[in-house]
């Protein structure tokens, strides 16, 4: 006898497949998997009203603890927001579970059914469906009570299907309007028997020639005798192609509070059914026996009489259609968005993990990037008390800054300067290699792959080395301290011990001079001490900073090297403590069309996970995380967050990074209209969210 | 559940009409022959058969009313296997008949209902169910008590009783109190 294996399924968002070809699809992905069945089945979703009680009851207890007004404020106007929307809405909590006696290793079963549903399968134990102790009751209806105390659980009815109506069913009707009255309720589709193909096709062919004898001598009409023969032939046609036959009924447990509520909710669960299928309610010890259902138990073994109904793999595939209804999940985390089609809050919390979780963003101007960026924030920042470096180049940091009163840098061509110099690395290695990649930048060239460029590196390499080494603690030279490109000419011009050399060590000197010294292009922004305070100052928590870079437009090459020396502070404080704190990098695009710089941005990118420095990449188009070394940070980061990507759609088809999306997801990213996103979380799941936002949230954010 | 989503599923629901559907059949595994007055043939040959013997049954026994009781038997069983709730009505009746003496049963062990419920193989256990009991985890998914086994590094170990046990706080200032004495 097989032995019984249990699994939740995590239920996916059915309108990321609601088209005509994206639901035949999904049809199709079933009905293949329920034809390799060969022992009984269960499929079970229960469903309970939710609220965001605990959201409200978190931020209740964030606000006592926190000493920070703003955050206070903040989270005063959130838990509003949460209370207005457990007002206005009736979320639920649903959880799907499969059944299946089978003697094939749990974690094979688990994978097949992951592929075939496309979401997290698990093996793990159903949930009860009540606790405690029940007895029967027969008045005034035949009923389950809660036995003893009651402690606020409530009653039970349990109904089975006998009769399934000449129906059309899809993943839209009947069972998931059933799943929206809000109340607790669980159902069960249970699949005792499965045919082998052939004992199928000879069963129904037996039953066509029986109707065949009845209706040659019958005499006048038999409609139904004519429409049953008609539905053995489909059916035969539907085996033949591929589908099996299977045995199936459906269960419903309905609860309620008191015995009149149950009543009405029984007999609105058998209304709204009934177009599609017949319900029973239990009785007697049929309704103690219907119980098991709702567990682990054989369908023998519950014992209730036999109406099953035949139904091939096809159509039992549409009976699965609770799996495509995601409800409210964790209310653990911050809101992202709201889910496009439920009205439900999506919240996560990217922190769970002992690394930090990076992000990346896409999506064209004007979609509400920097809206929903703002939004997120803000959100950490309220609720878990995350600080936040935010880097932009088109100026509209000014809204947060504003927002929040936080100082605003403005990195400028003429009022700002950054040396290269600036020690921003523990090891006088990597800082040397640093400033090297600051000046291939600056000189719009590597300095490697060629003899002359090797001997510049090393040359440019032994300067550095000669000045930093003048210094007794590398860790401890201040920006007031650190060498000027100036000095870094001088003592670059003098190395070399044959001519040649001088020679080289000479040309790069003058080379550098000329861009970064006297009257060079650059001279002002790179020459001399920097005027921008990076640094930690001895604080315990630096709050948020916002710095903007709309001033250094106009010269590309600028405002590389200013988010790199920018990112390379950031990075430097990082090494030093363990606090959860947001890097959010916009238009990252500009550092990364800088070889030199793209490698300090992987390198940064994996120092700030192990460090719990969540990196937040947003550009216009995926496709610039996607090509050559670029890669490498797409792939550290497990969040994606799609605005519209009307254009490189190609991406998202080409790409095996983007394997798991169909054609229904990409037709979504292709038009998805303004503060509407796909949230795509790495072996977690995918969500189509609407950006939404709070009144407050709106009012400060709504010139971005 | 508010507007928007309403409108949402709506839509969903409207954008599903054209899609990828299955007609559902009747029950193509059972046969349902077109009788006499919305009657299925099936029960009234049962009807007709039943009749039929109980008139040859009486014709031996009670010849004077052997039309009579022949008519009655074939009603009856006619009027019994009408099915509701996809249950023939003899068997609803009995089942609420088994039922309510299951519940006198539990209410009074000692009584006749108790009785009559163990000649019926009537088990009073299903009279209170045990959630505990009925949604236990299959075997399989039963987490293991470690601080229920005692572990030995060798069978021999076992005479001298020194093996090794889990302790649930091994840290606990209680449990080192307990090893220092």
């Amino acid at each position: 006898m097989s032995h019984v294996r249990t699994f939740l399924i995590e239920p996916f968002d059915i309108m990321l497949h609601a088209t005509e070809v994206g639901v035949a699809m999904l049809q199709a992905r079933f009905s293949t998997w329920l034809r390799t069945l060969s022992g009984e089945a269960r499929f079970l979703c229960w469903q309970m009203p939710a609220t965001l009680d605990p959201k409200i009851g978190t931020l209740d207890a964030t606000q006592a603890d926190t000493d920070d007004p703003q955050r206070r404020d903040l989270l005063i106007e959130y838990r509003r927001e949460y209370e207005r929307m457990n007002a206005t809405a009736a979320y639920q909590r649903a959880l799907c579970g499969m059944a299946l006696w089978d003697d094939q290793n749990p974690r094979a079963i688990a994978g097949g059914l992951a592929s075939a549903f496309d979401t997290p399968v698990t093996e793990a134990a159903f949930p009860a469906l009540f606790e405690g102790r029940y007895e029967l009751r027969d008045r005034p209806f035949w009923h389950l009570a809660p036995s003893g105390r009651p402690g606020g659980r409530p009653y039970w009815a349990v109904l089975t299907s006998y009769e399934f109506a000449p129906a059309t069913w899809n993943f839209f009707r009947p069972l998931p309007p059933l799943l929206r009255l809000n109340f607790p309720l669980a159902l069960a589709v249970d699949i005792p028997k499965t045919y082998d193909r052939n004992a199928a096709i000879d069963a129904i062919e037996s039953i066509i020639q029986a109707y065949q004898v009845h209706l040659a001598g019958a005499r006048g009409e038999d409609s139904r005798s004519v429409q049953r023969v008609i539905d053995c032939r489909r059916a035969l046609q539907e085996i033949n192609n591929g589908d099996a036959l299977h045995l199936v009924q459906i269960a419903i447990a309905v609860a309620a509070d008191d015995l009149d509520t149950l009543k009405e909710r029984v007999a609105a669960v058998v209304n709204e059914t009934r177009a599609w299928f017949s319900l029973r309610q239990e009785m007697g010890e049929l309704l103690a026996q219907a119980v098991g259902f709702f567990s682990a138990k054989r369908t023998k073994e519950v014992n209730l009489p036999e109406t099953t109904w035949p139904v091939t793999s096809r159509e039992l595939a549409l009976m699965l259609a609770p799996l495509g209804y995601r409800k409210l999940s964790t209310t653990d985390g911050v809101l992202r968005g709201e889910a496009v089609g439920g009205a439900y809050p999506v919240f996560h919390n990217s922190w769970r993990d002992k690394r930090a979780t990076h992000e990346v963003w896409v999506g064209q101007s004007g979609y509400g990037k920097t809206f929903a960026l703002n939004c997120y924030l803000t959100r950490e920042y309220a609720e878990n008390g995350i600080s936040f470096d935010f880097l932009e180049p088109m100026g509209h940091g000014r809204h947060i800054a504003e927002a929040f009163g936080l100082p605003w840098y403005v990195l400028s061509a003429k009022a700002t300067r950054l040396n290269p110099q600036d020690v921003m690395f523990p090891t006088l290695l990597e800082q040397v290699s640093h400033t090297t990649r600051l000046y291939e930048t600056v000189l719009g060239r590597q300095l490697s792959g060629g003899q002359r460029e090797n001997l510049e590196r090393g040359l440019l390499g032994e300067a550095l080395e000669t000045l930093y080494r003048g210094f007794p603690d590398l860790n401890r030279v201040s920006p007031d301290l650190a060498p000027t490109c100036e000095t870094v000419c001088d003592v670059l011009s003098q190395l070399g011990d044959k001519p040649a050399i001088q020679s080289i060590a000479h040309d790069l000197a003058d080379e550098i001079a000329g861009l970064c010294t006297g009257s060079g292009p650059w001279s002002s922004f790179l020459n001399g001490t920097t005027n921008i305070d990076l640094t930690r100052g001895g604080r315990n928590w630096i709050s948020p900073r916002v710095f903007s870079f709309h001033e250094l437009e106009g010269d590309p090459i600028l405002q590389a090297l200013a988010y790199t020396q920018v990112l390379s502070a950031i990075r430097r404080d990082s090494l030093i403590d363990e606090q959860p704190r947001i890097i959010a990098v916009d238009e990252v695009y500009r550092l990364m069309r800088h070889p030199s710089l793209l490698d300090f941005l992987i390198e940064a990118a994996k120092t700030f996970r192990t460090r719990r420095k969540k990196a937040l990449m947003v550009d216009q188009q995926m496709s610039v995380f996607l090509e050559g070394k670029a890669r490498l940070i797409f792939e550290n980061c497990p969040i994606r967050v799609i605005f519209s990507q009307r254009q490189g759609m190609n991406i998202f088809r080409d790409d095996a990074a983007f394997a798991h999306f169909n054609q229904q997801h990409r037709d979504i990213i292709a038009q998805l209209p303004r503060f509407h996103f796909v949230l795509d979380i790495q072996d977690e799941g995918l969500w189509y969210l609407f950006g939404k936002a709070t009144p407050g949230e709106l009012a400060r954010f709504k010139t971005t | 559940m508010s507007t928007s989503a309403e409108a949402h599923h709506l839509r969903a629901f409207r954008f599903g009409k054209g899609m990828m559907a299955a007609d559902f059949k009747s029950h193509i595994l059972s046969r349902d022959e077109k009788g006499f007055g919305g009657i299925p043939f099936k029960r009234l040959l049962l009807g007709g058969i039943s009749g039929g013997f109980a008139y040859t049954v009486f014709r031996f026994a009670l010849p004077n009313v052997a039309i009579p009781a022949g008519v009655i038997v074939a009603v009856l069983l006619i009027v019994m296997t009408a099915p509701r709730g996809g249950l023939p009505l003899w068997m609803r009746l009995w089942l609420n008949l088994r039922g309510t003496l299951l519940l006198s049963a539990a209410g009074n062990q000692n009584g006749l209902a108790a009785e009559l419920a163990k000649l019926l193989a009537l088990s009073l256990e299903s009279a209170e169910l045990d959630g505990h009991a009925l949604f236990a985890p299959p075997a399989g998914l039963v987490e293991v008590d470690l601080s229920e086994w005692v572990t030995f590094a060798h069978a021999r170990d076992l005479d001298r009783g020194d093996g090794l046990v889990f302790v649930n706080a091994p840290l606990s200032a209680a449990m080192l109190d307990e090893e220092a004495l």
